[in-house]
């Protein structure tokens, strides 16, 4: 390790302001289309909850099978 | 090179500061230098999981942001501490003090802060990885050490608001063409079982998911008890932590 210590210099420069500026833009943009992501997100919830019920009957008839081969 | 990764939610208690951890640890099992900065600075929690007392921080993240203190006077080496076998961890932590937490939630950080501590943590320290610990939500300067790290991780829980919350973030970071992944965590158990589940989420946010981590109450209470995947090697999630620890490994370079 060098003796040397290491600071940092505080401080903004143009480029910084930029891309602030843009994730404000984003942000903005964003939220405008809130009710679409809502939509799209129940529909992906409703599809999660299929897969569940289908492991659900999955494994209620794997349990079946195991008591009739017992 | 140094790469840098943001672990960051949209919600709190995701356990973003666990993850954190618990991979920084792993990674330190592939013999690799990591560094892990809590950038949680309204609620530092990395030191807890840690096990590193005020006394050991000779000074805070907040005093280099500053330029009131050099990096080697931030950076706690914990390699021996926590007993590591191979590998390098370094942790840099924020400051408990409710005046300063304030000060940089005020003014914010500059951009250039995470490019340079993660240049200077390679130069002086060598390491192979930065792992910056985010604050969860999606304002500015959250926003802004994800986008000023080499690749964001996302960590989500299977709830309804933090599915939304990522999505939105998901987006947003799409605009900037940024390298994300997301981890699911603390998955209902059944859930975790289902094979879809990673294909799912990965077709609803756009983004891949590397890790598919379930809900283990031992998790929770093991917090503040230390780093959980070197007390309990063979345990379910430490191999989830490991499963995700190969991805970046082999994938992210």
């Amino acid at each position: 390790m060098s003796m040397r210590k290491h600071y940092f210099k505080p401080g903004r420069d143009e480029s910084e302001a930029n891309l602030r500026a843009k994730i404000s833009q984003a942000l903005l943009s964003a939220q405008t289309d809130i009710d679409v992501v809502e939509k799209k997100v129940s529909a992906f919830e409703r599809r999660l909850e299929e897969i569940l019920n289908r492991l659900d009957d999955l494994e209620s008839r794997l349990k079946k099978l195991e008591e009739l081969l017992e | 090179m140094v790469i840098s990764f943001s672990i960051h939610s949209y919600r709190g208690g995701t356990g973003k500061s666990t993850t954190t951890a618990n991979l920084a640890v792993m990674l330190t099992l592939y013999n690799k230098k990591v560094a892990t900065v809590d950038l949680d600075l309204t609620s530092p929690g990395l030191h807890v999981i840690y096990q590193v007392s005020q006394s050991q921080m000779k000074a805070t993240l907040n005093d280099y942001i500053y330029g009131k203190a050099a990096l080697e006077d931030v950076v706690v080496d914990l390699t021996n501490q926590l007993s590591l076998p191979r590998g390098k961890l370094y942790f840099l932590g924020a400051s408990m003090k409710p005046e300063e937490i304030a000060k940089l939630m005020r003014e914010g950080y500059s951009e250039r802060f995470f490019r340079e501590v993660a240049k200077q943590l390679g130069e002086v320290y060598g390491v192979d990885y930065v792992i910056f610990d985010t604050h969860p939500g999606l304002n500015e300067d959250t926003l802004l050490a994800v986008l000023s790290s080499d690749v964001s991780f996302m960590l989500m829980r299977m709830d309804k608001q933090d599915i939304t919350g990522t999505y939105v973030t998901a987006q947003v970071l799409s605009k900037f063409n940024k390298t994300s992944y997301v981890i699911l965590n603390m998955v209902p158990p059944d859930m975790a079982n289902a094979p879809e589940l990673q294909a799912e989420v990965s077709k609803l946010l756009g983004v891949p998911v590397i890790g598919v981590i379930p809900f283990y109450p031992e998790i929770l209470q093991h917090r503040s008890r230390g780093v959980f995947i070197l007390r309990h090697p063979k345990h379910p999630y430490t191999l989830r932590i490991k499963a995700v620890v190969d991805f970046i490994v082999n994938n992210i370079k």
